[in-house]
């Protein structure tokens, strides 16, 4: 059978080593498991919240906002996160790897996300009167972004 | 030199941790740990193999080859997506219907690529 | 007390604060089940800042014996759109930043990250 776990020195350092089902941890070829040399992604908080919508008639487009209203629990640092917008029509719909989703015909722009302290500030707008709402779902994790 | 990694019952509660090195495990902040035992970690739900016909270039731009692949589940929160492909490229773009879990995958290159989808959920 | 760790036929299940380590456990309430045969592991991460715009980069992180997978998301200061994910690939020790058609890549800060997944 497989060796697929070690606790103790793998790769020159002290830690837990478990590698994929198959995979020899004492010579693996895929990726493992879990390998204690690295950071695993620990969640700190989670949310979703609807985007401001303001329809602009003049210049044909809509704005969508969220100026600091939604917030989490303080860190004291910047975090690592992940973050994208669900267009509500026809289905909700997420995109990867940064979360615009925008099927057309008017195109997404201006788009902008940041964490400022602890509250979510992000906007974009979009060519078009008729335009769906969006939410904004967002993960932000214990570890630090860099 | 530092304990570095601490598996078991330690004053009354299970203790299972290992340190970034210069840290002891028994005692060091969050930041100084890369497991420890009271994580939240993102949990895989589901992942597997599809293959993404070529993208095709003309006129110096991009129409990336794309497939769409049933989850075989819905979501009522967005799971974190991760998927790597044979010709190794990063940032791979997708989109997903939560409702039916139909996963769409791009390709932006000019030839086939097998894809590895990782869905995770935060829990 | 709950049991927390369960390293049994091979497979290893740590629960959350409360729950045994069993492998009838919802996965919710694990910190790390074995069976995953995955885990959200970053092998490295970092900012760039990329002061003109460019149609290759190349950035540099500790060789592993797979090659990862690396998102890179691009902050800039040029107007448009300003928060992007940018397009290139990965060797086990390297993520080089660029499209497929050479285009220009624009300039700012770029987060990296290298995710611990392999084909």
């Amino acid at each position: 059978m497989t060796n697929r776990l070690r606790i103790g020195h793998l790769f020159g350092q002290p830690g837990v080593y478990i590698s994929q089902p198959g995979d020899d941890v004492n010579n693996p070829t895929q990726a493992l498991a879990l390998d204690t040399r690295y950071e695993t992604m620990d969640i700190h908080h989670y949310g979703r919240r609807r985007y401001n919508k303001e329809v602009i008639s003049s210049i044909n487009t809509t704005f969508y906002t969220s100026f600091g209203a939604e917030q989490f629990p303080a860190l004291g640092y910047e975090p690592m996160f992940m973050f994208t917008t669900i267009r509500l029509a026809s289905g909700n719909w997420a995109s990867y790897p940064l979360g615009i989703y925008n099927p057309g015909p008017g195109f997404t722009q201006n788009f902008e996300f940041e964490i400022r302290g602890n509250a979510i500030w992000t906007t974009f707008d979009m060519l078009g009167t008729s335009t769906p709402d969006y939410d904004f779902v967002y993960v932000i994790f214990r570890n630090r972004l860099v | 030199m530092a304990d570095r990694v601490v598996v078991g019952d330690v004053g009354g509660g299970f203790m299972l941790r290992v340190s970034k090195p210069g840290y002891n495990a028994y005692s060091a902040p969050p930041e100084g740990l890369t497991f420890h035992e009271n994580m939240r970690p993102l949990v895989p739900v589901v992942s597997g193999y599809v293959g993404v016909p070529a993208g095709s270039i003309s006129g110096g731009n991009l129409v990336s080859g794309q497939v769409t692949v049933s989850l075989g589940m819905g979501f009522s929160f967005p799971p974190k997506v991760l998927i790597r492909n044979s010709a190794n490229r990063i940032s791979v773009q997708a989109t997903l219907n939560m409702d039916n879990g139909q996963l769409t995958i791009f390709n932006d290159t000019p030839a086939p690529v097998t894809a590895r989808y990782f869905v995770f959920m935060p829990f | 007390m709950a049991n927390r760790l369960s390293v049994t036929g091979g497979r290893v299940i740590i629960s959350k604060p409360g729950y045994n380590a069993e492998a009838s456990l919802p996965d919710a309430f694990k910190v790390f089940d074995s069976a995953w045969g995955i885990s959200g592991l970053i092998v490295a991460k970092g900012v760039v800042d990329i002061p003109n715009n460019y149609t290759t980069y190349t950035i540099n992180f500790p060789p592993q014996h797979y090659v990862p997978y690396a998102e890179v998301i691009c902050r800039t200061t040029l107007t448009g759109t300003k928060i992007f994910s940018v397009p290139g690939y990965c060797t086990n020790s390297q993520i080089i930043l660029g499209s497929v058609t050479g285009s220009l890549q624009a300039r700012g800060l770029h987060y990296w990250t290298v995710y611990g997944l392999s084909q």
